[in-house]
């Protein structure tokens, strides 16, 4: 029936067609479920839509969330059958909807409804997303990358952090003059996360602690960890932060320019004087190179001779002429030490550095 | 799966903590420092816990480390305060630990300006080194004799001049007289037909 050609008032007219137009349930809005789009799509088509640096299953790529420097981020199949992709940088774990909502700062239930967009699975009802929304949202969050921070609660040292670093013949009270804390506990705080390791007798916790500008930093150091991930934490410390520089001689013959703190403290006692940088790839500043060397006769390198190390034993060889040498037979000084004790090592420490 | 009684041993064996016994023992490790308080007043106070050679559990008695010079009863000042007693029993057990004499002793320790720091610098000095150490008793209301230590020695040196005699190093346990009052007069005043009792 044609209300338009009903002759009746405007007012009946009206109310007509307000009545044959309502009480239909055939059009009512219906939300999108995950079965409908994982029906129509696969996973991988999505993973490869959205993540834009993802390639390949279980190959490291940059997060795209944040200005990432270092490829953290891997998607891979879990037990479920379904990909997760996690960010070995911040912890970070995302099913496929989890991280469209993270991308575009949406929530769940839009981030279905982008997908089905995006994808034309529900043509029916389409919904309409402002193209420059995602973009701007993307943005923002590539402005604000939460920076990690690390608190401490320390403890005494005791008879299991003893047990540990004599290995080395490190004593204790060479730990508290490098300023090694035995932690109780350790909070890692990363945006509105907070990770709590907690020191347990057979996975002990040590924090370095770093003072610059009146402003503390650790590097956290969980030597029996056996996820690679929380072995080493750093926070707030910076290139600049030279282990081992505060504890120097004034003046000396030699110092070595090693790869680790505890290194350092291996060639204390030696009495050999020992500085590292936060790692063999850091580049070693200039300015700080023409201050050690007003002190020191020569610097040495001694870096693992393994191919990082060697790498950039050659790049600072050839950068500063400085000599170099690498340890026999086992990868570090400290590892020479707890293998063939501190008397073979005095022996060839000192073939290396007098000849 | 199902439980009972029957592989039960005979006598429930003893899975807690073994302490030290009174007497002389070389070979006493420090295994921990800690920083505590007393559960009245909070007042704090660092132990030394030792292991022996089979894992027996030791300690020292409280070192109480407050700089304040107290009072007696009477109002009339102490001779010394509780740090000057207690740096005297760290003195010992770093010469002990170190072999070395009380200047050295002095050197290692250094200064430090906290309770806490106390704690930290003794641990750091103290921790994994063993020493010779007498531990003499006190006896509880229970019978059981709790071990502290008396005196500390160097390992280095030849045993002898610790001495143990177990009639004095061990006290006895005493109840206080007013005590002992109280409990009987509990006794007395309590109910004839035990209608007061809890069961």
């Amino acid at each position: 029936m044609n209300v338009e050609h009903l002759i009746c008032s405007p007012n009946m007219r009206e109310s007509l067609l307000f009545l044959i137009n309502m009480f239909s349930l055939s059009d009512a809005y219906r939300n999108i479920t995950l079965e409908e789009i994982f029906s129509k799509v696969e996973e991988y088509q999505l993973w490869n839509y959205y993540c834009t640096n993802f390639r390949e299953y279980d190959i490291s790529f940059k997060s795209e969330l944040y200005n990432d420097k270092n490829p953290s981020c891997r998607i891979k199949p879990i037990s479920n059958g379904r990909l997760q992709y996690t960010d070995y940088g911040t912890g970070d774990r995302y099913g496929i909807f989890d991280y469209v909502s993270a991308k575009y700062n949406v929530t769940f239930k839009e981030a279905l409804n982008i997908v089905s967009n995006d994808f034309n699975i529900r043509s029916k009802v389409p919904i309409v997303i402002d193209p420059g929304l995602k973009q701007l949202n993307l943005e923002k969050r590539l402005l604000i990358r939460p920076k990690a921070s690390i608190e401490i609660i320390s403890q005494p040292f005791n008879i299991t952090d003893f047990n540990y670093w004599s290995q080395y013949d490190i004593p204790l009270t060479l730990l508290q003059e490098y300023r090694v804390h035995s932690c109780k506990y350790v909070y890692l705080t990363k945006g509105d996360k907070v990770i709590r390791f907690e020191y347990d007798k057979n996975n002990p916790l040590y924090a370095y602690e770093f003072i610059s500008d009146n402003r503390t930093s650790y590097k956290i150091y969980k030597p029996l960890e056996k996820d690679k991930r929380y072995k080493w934490m750093f926070s707030g410390g910076s290139q600049a932060d030279i282990e081992g520089l505060d504890q120097l001689n004034l003046n000396g013959d030699v110092l070595v320019l090693t790869k680790s703190l505890k290194d350092c403290m291996c060639f204390r006692l030696l009495n050999i004087d020992a500085i590292s940088l936060q790692g063999e790839t850091n580049k070693l500043d200039s300015e700080l190179v023409n201050k050690l060397l007003k002190r020191f006769k020569k610097i040495i390198i001694n870096y693992d001779q393994d191919e990082e190390g060697i790498k950039n034993t050659l790049r600072l060889n050839k950068e500063y002429s400085f000599e170099y040498f690498y340890i026999d037979k086992h990868k570090d000084l400290a590892e020479f030490i707890k293998q063939e004790g501190l008397k073979e090592a005095k022996i060839m420490i000192n073939k290396k550095i007098n000849g | 799966m199902s439980f009972n009684l029957k592989s039960a041993p005979e006598k429930a064996q003893n899975t807690g903590k073994q302490y030290v016994s009174p007497g002389i023992y070389d070979n006493t490790k420090v295994v921990e420092v800690v920083l505590l308080e007393t559960s009245k007043n909070k007042v704090p106070y660092m132990e030394i816990h030792t292991s022996g050679p089979n894992g027996e559990i030791g300690k020292s008695g409280k070192m109480f480390l407050s700089t304040k010079v107290g009072t007696n009863e009477d109002g009339s000042p102490k001779k010394m305060s509780a740090w000057e007693m207690s740096s005297g029993n760290i003195l010992d057990f770093i010469q002990a630990a170190y072999n070395n004499n009380r200047e050295q002793a002095e050197t290692l320790f250094g200064e430090v300006s906290s309770n806490q720091q106390v704690v930290d610098k003794t641990a750091a000095l103290l921790v994994g080194k063993v020493v010779r150490a007498k531990f003499k008793g006190e006896e509880g209301a229970d019978g059981r004799v709790w071990p502290s230590i008396d005196k500390v020695e160097s390992m280095s040196v030849t045993p002898g001049t610790l001495r143990y005699d177990a009639t004095r190093d061990i006290k006895k346990y005493r109840p206080q007289s007013n005590t002992a009052e109280a409990v009987n007069a509990d006794i007395t005043t309590g109910a004839k037909d035990g209608s007061d009792l809890p069961f």
